[in-house]
This record gives C-alpha cells, sequence and structure tokens, in this order.
C-alpha cells in the first residue's frame, strides 16, 4: 500500500508521535509511506491508498481543515483519510462536517481495527518511527529524543485541562523497554528522555517505571557519546534497496559526519573519500565493500565527549501529590528540569512545600507552568510570578516561570479573554514576556523591573502603551514613560477602564459621541503615538542588557 | 503711429481660424442673444422671462437665421460696434459674450453673412452685409489687391440703414448659402442637440422632475440659473436640457443597464474671502456604471449657464481614470466668479489664480464624488454579480453530478478544479462584500440585499465540502482500470488515450476493447514508487 502521514504546518516543537506510530505499523507490514509538513503540491498530485492526517491544538483549526481538504483529492475515495490526534478528538464533528471526512479517530489508536485492518495491533504501543522526520524539511526542536509514556490519562478532572477527555482511562502503558530497545536497534540511542504522563506521581508502578528508566542508561550522573550509526543505516539500506530513501539517508549521514573532522586536511581527505564512493555506479555496492574501511573513519572521528543525560516529566509534576517519599524515588533519575504546575494561587502552600521537597532531594534546576487567564485574577499571576522569585533567594535554586495563557479546548482560535482579564492586560503579558522569550527566570532585579514593586505598579505597567513596555529603557530615557504616568494618573476609574477597553480593541468600544475628556486625550495620544520618536535600537538593547545580567 | 498696419492674414485667425467646430457659431449668436435680452430686460422694454430667441436652419435655402428680441443696436452706434473687431463695449463681468470678435465666426462658412437689428424706439434698422466669397477671395495670399485688415473688410462689407417700425427691437443674424463643407450646420437634429447640450436653456420639468429640487435650490442661494426661451425653426416647444430621471448604464446594448436619479446632491466652494465660486448638482443612482446617454454623461461646467468646453472637460479633476469617472456622473457645476474666464475657443478657462482654486476644490470634490459613490458601487455591484455567477456555477456542478455526467477521469479532475476556484472566488468576494456591507454610506436596500446574498453563500460554502466529497467519491472506470501508484495527471492521460482509441476504433469496437485489454495488463505492473 501506498500511505502519506500528513501534519499541517503549524510550528511544533515535538514531532507527530501518533503519526511515527502508524509509520512503524505500516512499514512493518511492508507498505510505502511517505511523511509530510503541510501541504506538498507534488506529493499530492499522486494517489494514495491511505492519507493520515494529525491534528494539534483547537486553535490551529482552520489550517488543519484546510490542509484535510488539500489532500482530500489525493485518494480514489474520501474513505480513504484518516483524520486523528488532539484537536480531532476534540471537535471530531466538526471535523467531519468542515471537510467532508467520516474517518475521525478519537483518543488512542488501540487497534488498528479502528483503521480497517484485522490484524488488531495496538498501534499506540508501537514505537516511533524516527527515519519518517527526514521526509521533511521540518526540523522539530526536540525531535531528537526518546518519547515515551508509562501512564495514559489522569485522575484528575481540571476544569481547564482537555486530558480527561483525549484520555478518560487511567491507566499504566509502560512499554519503555520494549521501546526504547527498538529505538537503539533501529535509530542509534538518543542522549534524553521525555517522558509525557500526564501525572506520573498517580501511577501505582512508580517504583518500576523508574527502574525501567534506568535500566536503560538513565541513572544519576549517566552520560552518553554520540553513536556511530553507520551499521544501522547501511543495514536499513540494504533491507530495503527499492526505496531510494534508505541510501539516500546514508548517504547524507556520510558526509555530514565532515562536521566531527576538524582538522582540514583530513576533513577533505575524507571527503574525497567517500565521494569517490557515492559518485561510483553503484553506491550501495561501493559502502558495503568498503564498509569497513568507513567505519575506521567514523569511529576515528567519532565525538567521544560523555554528555550528561537527562529525563524530563514534560507536562510537570502534580505538586500536590509530593512526598518525600515519592522524590526520593523519581530523583533518582537524572531529572532536569523538574516542572511544577502552579495552576492556582490556592496551592501556594503545596507548591511551596512541593519545591521544598524537591530542593531536599537534591533538585537545583525546577521549571514552572503558571496557568493565567481562566477563572484567575491578574494579581495571582503576579503573586504566583513573585513567590517563585523569594524561593530562588531562599533556596539557592533556580525556577524558571512560563506563564502559560490559557485558552478554552472548544475554542478555534486564540481569541479567549479570561473573567478577570481584559485583551489589554494580556497583551501587556506578553509584550513583557517579550523580551525573554516567554520565560520568566530567577533574578528579583529583572522581575520588579519587569512585572513593578506591587500590584500598583503591575497594573500601571500592564496599561501602557505595547512599545513602552517592550522598549522601557528607551521610553524612559526619553521620559516619555514619565509623561504617560502623569497622565494617566490623571485618569478617573471609569476613565481608565474605557481607555483599556479602547486600546485593547474591543470590538463594542469605539469613539464616544461625545468629545473625549481632556484628560483622556492626554493619554490616548501615547498610544496612537503622536509622539516624538527617535532610534528605537539603542534602548532594546540595554534592556536586553539587564536580561543578560540576570 | 500711422505707420503700423495691420495684415489682412490677422482676420483670418480671428474669423475662420477661431473656432475648430463650426458649431460653435451657434453659441456665439446666442450669447449676443441673451446679452441682449438681458439689456431689454433691465432697461425695461421686455418683461423678464419674455426674451426669445428664434432659430430657423432651412436646408433647402442653406440659410440659417439666429434672431432676439433684444434690445437690438442703435443706429448711432451700429457702425462701429458692429465692426470694430475686439472691442466690445460689453462689460466682460455682465456679458457672455464679450470679446466682440465671435459675431464674425459665421464669416469663412457661407457666402453672404448678414446683421440686422433695430433698436427699441428708433423707426431705423441698420443692415451690414458680409460678402463672404469676397472676403476669402481677399484673404487670399496671391490676392495682392489689398494687404491691411482694414482695407479687406470695406471691400467685403456693405452698411445700410433703412425703415422699421419704432416698436420692433431685435437682433437678427442671417448666414445665406452654407458652404458644403459645413452640411452639419442645417443638421436640424445635430443643431437640436448642440443646443440642448450648450445653450443657457432651461430644465425639461415634465422629463426630469429633479429641476423642481435644482432650479429653487440655486435660486435661494441668490444664483438662479438664467435661462431663455430658445426655438427652433418651427417647433412649438422650446429647447431644453435633455436630462431625464431614467437613463441607461453600460457601454455595450447587451449589458445595458436601467438606472434612474433617486436624488440630487448639491455642492458649493468657496474662495478664501468667502465669496460664492461655483455651486454644482448631481444625481445619486445606484451607480451601476458610467452613463450611456451623452446629453446626460458627466459633470458639466456652465458659466451663465453656457457650456465650457465639452462633456469631458470637468474628467480632469478626477485624479485618476479621469473620463472613466466622470462619465459614472451626472450633473453640473456653475461658475460665478468674474475672474473664472473662458478663453477665447470657449472649451476651457484661462489659466489664472481663480482657476487654480477652482481645480484645487473641484479636485477634492471630485475624489469624494469618486470614493463616495463610484468605486463603492462599482465594487458592491461587481460583487454582488460575481457572487451571483459563483453561486450559479456550484448549482451547474451539482446537476452535472446529479446527471450523472461526469464518468471520465478528466471530467471529474475538471470540475474538482472548478469547484475549487468558485469556493476560492467566493470566499474573497464574501469578505469584501461584507466589508461593504459595513460601510455606513451604504443604502439599506443595498445592504439588504448583500446580506441575503451573504447568507446563500454561507450555505452554498457548506455545501461545497459535500460536493466535494461526492466528486471524489464519483465511482469511474479509470479508477477500477489503474493502479493507485498512478498519479491523478496520468490517471488522466490514460483516460484520454482510451478515448481516442475508441473514437479511432468507432466501427470496430472489438479491437478497442482488445486494445484496452491490452494496455491494462501491461499497466498492471506496478509503477516505481
Amino acid at each position: 500500500m501506498r500511505i502519506l502521514l500528513v501534519e499541517p504546518d503549524y510550528k511544533n516543537k515535538y514531532p507527530p508521535m501518533g503519526l511515527m506510530k502508524i509509520s512503524t505499523y505500516h512499514k512493518s507490514k511492508g507498505d510505502y509511506v511517505v511523511f509530510a509538513k503541510g501541504k506538498n503540491k507534488k506529493l499530492a498530485e499522486q494517489i494514495w491508498d491511505r492519507i493520515y492526517i494529525t491534528t494539534l491544538f483547537t486553535f490551529y483549526y482552520s489550517i488543519t481543515v484546510e490542509t484535510i481538504r488539500f489532500y482530500k483529492t489525493s485518494v480514489l475515495s474520501t474513505n480513504n483519510i484518516y483524520v486523528g490526534g488532539i484537536l480531532a478528538s476534540l471537535m471530531p464533528e466538526d471535523i467531519k462536517k468542515d471537510t467532508g471526512i467520516d474517518n475521525v479517530l478519537i483518543g488512542q489508536l488501540t487497534s488498528s481495527q479502528m483503521i480497517g485492518f484485522d490484524d488488531n495491533v495496538d498501534v499506540d504501543a508501537m514505537p516511533l518511527d524516527y527515519d519518517m522526520l527526514e521526509d521533511v524539511d521540518y526540523k522539530y526542536p526536540a525531535g531528537d529524543n526518546y518519547f515515551a509514556y508509562t501512564t495514559r490519562g489522569c485522575p484528575n478532572k481540571c476544569s481547564f485541562c482537555a486530558v480527561p477527555k483525549l484520555e478518560p482511562e487511567f491507566r499504566t502503558v509502560n512499554h519503555i523497554i520494549k521501546q526504547l530497545t527498538y529505538i537503539n536497534v533501529n535509530f542509534g540511542e538518543k542522549r534524553n528522555l521525555l517522558l509525557l504522563d500526564n501525572n506520573i506521581l498517580k501511577s501505582p508502578d512508580l517504583r518500576k517505571i523508574v527502574d525501567d528508566i534506568k535500566k536503560m542508561g538513565f541513572h544519576k550522573g549517566a552520560t552518553y557519546t554520540q553513536p556511530n550509526n553507520f551499521f544501522i543505516l547501511l543495514r536499513k539500506a540494504n533491507e530495503n534497496a527499492e526505496d531510494e530513501r534508505h541510501l539516500q539517508r546514508l548517504i547524507n549521514y556520510l558526509l555530514d559526519y565532515k562536521k566531527f573532522i576538524v582538522y582540514p586536511k583530513s576533513r577533505a581527505e575524507y571527503l574525497l573519500f567517500i565521494e569517490s564512493i557515492i559518485e561510483s555506479e553503484n553506491p550501495l555496492e561501493a559502502i558495503n565493500t568498503k564498509q569497513d574501511e568507513i567505519n575506521e573513519w567514523l569511529e576515528k572521528y567519532k565525538d567521544k565527549r560523555p554528555k550528561l543525560r537527562y529525563v524530563d516529566f514534560n507536562q510537570g509534576i502534580d505538586a500536590r501529590l509530593m512526598t518525600p517519599e515519592n522524590m526520593a524515588i523519581l530523583s533518582e533519575l537524572p531529572l532536569n528540569p523538574v516542572r511544577i504546575a502552579f495552576d492556582r494561587l490556592a496551592d501556594k502552600d503545596k507548591y511551596i512545600k512541593a519545591v521544598n521537597i524537591a530542593y531536599k532531594c537534591g533538585i537545583k534546576e525546577l521549571s514552572n507552568y503558571i496557568l493565567y487567564n481562566e477563572k484567575d485574577r491578574p494579581t495571582e499571576l503576579w503573586d504566583r510570578l513573585q513567590i517563585n522569585i523569594e524561593l530562588n533567594e531562599k533556596l539557592d535554586v533556580h525556577i524558571f516561570s512560563f506563564p502559560m495563557k490559557y485558552m478554552p479546548i472548544n475554542r478555534k482560535d486564540r481569541e479567549y479573554v479570561g473573567k478577570h482579564w481584559c485583551k489589554k492586560y494580556l497583551s501587556a503579558v506578553t509584550a513583557v514576556l517579550l523580551v525573554t522569550k516567554g520565560i520568566v527566570a530567577g533574578g528579583s532585579s529583572f522581575f520588579y523591573k519587569a512585572f513593578g514593586n506591587n500590584y500598583e505598579e503591575y497594573f500601571e505597567i500592564l496599561s501602557m502603551p505595547r512599545e513602552f513596555i517592550v522598549y522601557r529603557f528607551k521610553y524612559e530615557e526619553l521620559g516619555l514613560t514619565q509623561q504617560w504616568q502623569e497622565a494617566f494618573r490623571q485618569l478617573t476609574e471609569c476613565e481608565k477602564k474605557w481607555l483599556l477597553d479602547y486600546v485593547g480593541g474591543s470590538v463594542f468600544v469605539s469613539m464616544p459621541e461625545e468629545k473625549l475628556s481632556s484628560g483622556l486625550e492626554n493619554v490616548l495620544k501615547f498610544y496612537t503615538r503622536e509622539y516624538e520618536l527617535e532610534d528605537r535600537s539603542l534602548c532594546a538593547d540595554s534592556w536586553k542588557q539587564l536580561v543578560k545580567k540576570k | 503711429m500711422a505707420d503700423i498696419n495691420f495684415g489682412k492674414q490677422v482676420l483670418e485667425s480671428l474669423t475662420i481660424g477661431m473656432y475648430s467646430d463650426p458649431m460653435t457659431i451657434y453659441r456665439e449668436y446666442i450669447q449676443n442673444s441673451t446679452d441682449g435680452i438681458d439689456k431689454a430686460i433691465k432697461s425695461g422694454v421686455i418683461g423678464a422671462g419674455e426674451g426669445v430667441i428664434h432659430i430657423i436652419v432651412d436646408k433647402h435655402k442653406r440659410r440659417i437665421e439666429v434672431e432676439d428680441n433684444g434690445s437690438g443696436v442703435s443706429a448711432e452706434v451700429a457702425y462701429n460696434d458692429l465692426f470694430d473687431i475686439g472691442n466690445s463695449e460689453k462689460d466682460y463681468r455682465e456679458n457672455r459674450g464679450f470679446r466682440g470678435i465671435g459675431r464674425l465666426g459665421g464669416l469663412g462658412l457661407s457666402s453672404k453673412l448678414s446683421f440686422i437689428t433695430s433698436f427699441a424706439g428708433e423707426s431705423k434698422k441698420t443692415i451690414i452685409e458680409w460678402d463672404g466669397d469676397k472676403f476669402l477671395d481677399l484673404l487670399s495670399i496671391d490676392n495682392k489687391k489689398v494687404e491691411t485688415a482694414i482695407e479687406v473688410i470695406l471691400a467685403a462689407t456693405q452698411f445700410r440703414q433703412e425703415a422699421e417700425d419704432a416698436d420692433k427691437h431685435y437682433f437678427k443674424v442671417v448666414l445665406d448659402g452654407i458652404y458644403p463643407q459645413f452640411n452639419e450646420l442645417l443638421d436640424e437634429n445635430g443643431v437640436e442637440y448642440y443646443l440642448a447640450t450648450v445653450a443657457p436653456v432651461d430644465f425639461d420639468a415634465q422629463k426630469f422632475i429633479h429641476s423642481k429640487t435644482i432650479n429653487p435650490e440655486y435660486k435661494n442661494a441668490g444664483k438662479p440659473i438664467e435661462t431663455y426661451n430658445v426655438y427652433l425653426n418651427n417647433r412649438k416647444k422650446p429647447i431644453y436640457k435633455q436630462y431625464r430621471s431614467a437613463f441607461k448604464t453600460g457601454h455595450q446594448e447587451r449589458s445595458k443597464k436601467e438606472d434612474y436619479i433617486q436624488q440630487i446632491e448639491f455642492f458649493e466652494g468657496h474662495k478664501e474671502d468667502g465669496t460664492l465660486l461655483y455651486k454644482g448638482w448631481y444625481g445619486i443612482s445606484n451607480f451601476y456604471g458610467s452613463v450611456s446617454d451623452k446629453f446626460m454623461c458627466g459633470i458639466r461646467i456652465r458659466k451663465g449657464n453656457i457650456l465650457i468646453g465639452g462633456e469631458n472637460t470637468f474628467s480632469r479633476f478626477f485624479s485618476s481614470e479621469g473620463d472613466v469617472a466622470n462619465k459614472w456622473f451626472i450633473g453640473e457645476v456653475h461658475v460665478y466668479d468674474p475672474h473664472l474666464l473662458p478663453n477665447a475657443k470657449r472649451d476651457d478657462f484661462e489659466r489664472n489664480e481663480a482657476y487654480e482654486v477652482l481645480k484645487k476644490l473641484l479636485t477634492i470634490q471630485a475624489d469624494k464624488m469618486n470614493r463616495e459613490h463610484r468605486r463603492v458601487m462599482s465594487n458592491y455591484h461587481s460583487k454582488i454579480k460575481s457572487v451571483t455567477t459563483n453561486l450559479k456555477k456550484l448549482d451547474d456542478i451539482k446537476a452535472q453530478i446529479a446527471n450523472g455526467k461526469v464518468s471520465s477521469e478528466v471530467k471529474r479532475e475538471k470540475l474538482i478544479q472548478d469547484k475549487k476556484e468558485i469556493e476560492k472566488k467566493l470566499a474573497s468576494d464574501q469578505k469584501e462584500l461584507t466589508r461593504i456591507v459595513e460601510r455606513e454610506s451604504l443604502d439599506e436596500t443595498y445592504r439588504n440585499r448583500a446580506k441575503a446574498l451573504l447568507k446563500q453563500t454561507e450555505t452554498a460554502e457548506k455545501e461545497v465540502v459535500k460536493l466535494e466529497t461526492e466528486l471524489i467519491n464519483m465511482p469511474t472506470r479509470t479508477k477500477e482500470e489503474l493502479d493507485s501508484s498512478y498519479s491523478r495527471a496520468e490517471r488522466k492521460l490514460y483516460d484520454r488515450i482510451i478515448e481516442s482509441i475508441y473514437s479511432f476504433f468507432i466501427d470496430d469496437i472489438s479491437v478497442a476493447d482488445k486494445l484496452k485489454e491490452k494496455i491494462i495488463s501491461d499497466l498492471k505492473v506496478k509503477k516505481k514508487s
């Protein structure tokens, strides 16, 4: 069969694991499988026996529908198209209606019968096919790692979370040894392990899971040296001589290896040698003949420096479930960072306790998800960030905070505004975070400058014109921030509210019929840029310097 | 001073050479007449509204007469008044014909040009006859007998005075023996069109209802539109401007569309000191397209209610698409400033300070009109049309599927492609139309119509997905005969080849069947991926 796997062309960090498993499944049946990222005209010109299209966030709805419809004509019947993944599982009826595709898979692909095959294979338990990622030019920032689950689902039913819908049942699905072994044999060892468990501490098998992971080479202090994958690639090229992509991968690997050879003369010699092989009439045969010689080169210049290996429970650990006991078990792993969710300010005490437990278990690198724009108030974001700053100083740990803007899982865009938030404040938070790529790092000087020393300053910063926030120092040096401040502080509460609605671009707010108050008029000109502006670059730099100094 | 002579060529450029269009002599004589009538009214010889200009065009006698019941020219001054050139005693600020040269425009067009006039209260009439043939002969370079302008005038003219009723007052111009190359002067319909367009006449209140809005508006502004009764031959009805409430738009007969003026919009321009520079009106219609009726199209500029230039003179004020834009509108601009002077040929204004002000203001006005009416409506109508067409095209595809007409791969792919383009067009039109609907200036009727259509589009867009699925899943011969490793393009090619084979072996289908079987079996071997 001819199989096409498609992921819409949004920018994402992790490769499409569902498709990678389906790829393994079909390749194991001897099928011809191609992976596409986005709309590929050349591939769409062909006819496929099957097309699988994955989906991700609901706010990628339009690009997803567009992609599905793009490939719709590349099959003999639309019944040969299957759509699955997160968005598809959350809004299957919308997808059916808007794409005309009836095969929408909900949840995990636990049996191949779901896709019309009698062999009843649990595709979800299959290992990932990393090879397919090389079919596309897109490079997944976190693509070259082990990815695994040891549990599915989550016993918590948090209002903001899609997991209860996607994986309603909490269960242990530990295939780690099998999966990692398969990867080692077929793709070579990877350095880090990303575990995508939703709530690892709920697992009754925690002990066994940790032992399995350790067994696979992830004990504390474990190191990794980049393996030489030549023989794996050669084997695959020999086994799949009819599919030229394998030979091409092998050749690319050999050519790319030059980066390990620092000495120019040796590098030139190596390239000369490799080129003489791949330019011969039958490169595969030539490589087979000279495999020992090639391998000698590769072994000689291999990057032999050992690097520390890490395990990352990427979805975060539930602070409320953390105990010295279970943390002691977990910290047998080379965890970096330990991600702890701080979804609600109400969990403050448990959260602080959890950080202390982690600290006592020798964990210094912490990362922290801070959900905002749900039911919370804007002050609760500031409070939680500030708690982290205090913990940083008190415990001598590094806590990186990731403020995460809440978006309801039934929305198809990113326009949601939480009950206690307004559009202007949301875009202001984004503007503040712009300088640091979304992270709030540990330094208190940075934090208080960025978010203000107290609520009052915090709200004032959130109210500032966007440029004033992003290029903080520049506008302060120009004296414009002070001018704005003076004007802003003279407004009544009512006027401030109108201003924020207006500059936030709310749909229902327009200029009032009667004349604006002189106070509003004074302030508004800072948002409409009716002031003198000089060179922008200079002060953006000093802002960045502060970040760097930190 | 006595040494200075005016060569006779001067006369040529002031008479025959003056106007490129012979029809303009009608304008010149009517202008003279209106000045005479104004004078008569002013001095109480006739009452307001009693002034009449009668034009007779006699094709058989090859004769033209233009006669008015104005004050006439007094016998005492008639000689100088009518012979002097470019020394008209008329005040250029008050009178239409101010240069004293217009009246010689008839020279060079006919064998004889006569002016006959009698002043009110004088029992005398003055007759001046120009011998056109002689005049031309004397002007010729080969003729060496006379060299100066004065000599030519004296040789070619006769002056006499005869008895006349003291009550009578008139000025009459007669052109006898119109030369054949100027036959258009004798075409009654042509003359009527020219007069209706150029002459200072009234609207036809019965046919142009909006005159009841326009005339009072100008009157109330203290600038009534001055009109004169101009009669042609023995017609009972005077000449009217040919404005109508209903008109046609579009260029080709097939695509012409009926439109009508719903209301009149006025506009004004003032100088810095506040004096009125111009006042204009234009009709608000559906703005379906450019007005096809040449009597009406374009904003026209008038001074003293006489047309300046032509139907395109206003075009220059549109910053882009001048002529095209102007033809979308119907209206007039009456200019008042005494410093706005028509040039000698009357096809444009003298370039001076007053003109620069006018130009600046009218450019703003034109852009406003263009933006508010033409662009929006042009866009509106084209989007409505495009959406309607595309919805119909979708229905066509639906019908073709229902009729089972989609059997070949070529046809199927074609329809898929068509559908894709229709959908794309619908989506972009929908977006644009939504934007137009949100415009405040849009008339409610249009808004509702567009909204209804948008709703239809929305429904259609949902159906498109279904339609697309149906098209894709349509069973075709090729689907069964070819392995899936063949691309969509290869399938289409295969389809066409099979079709050719069957049309070639139409007399012996069994050969075609066998050939096809052979091809299918050969192609069974899967293509290498």
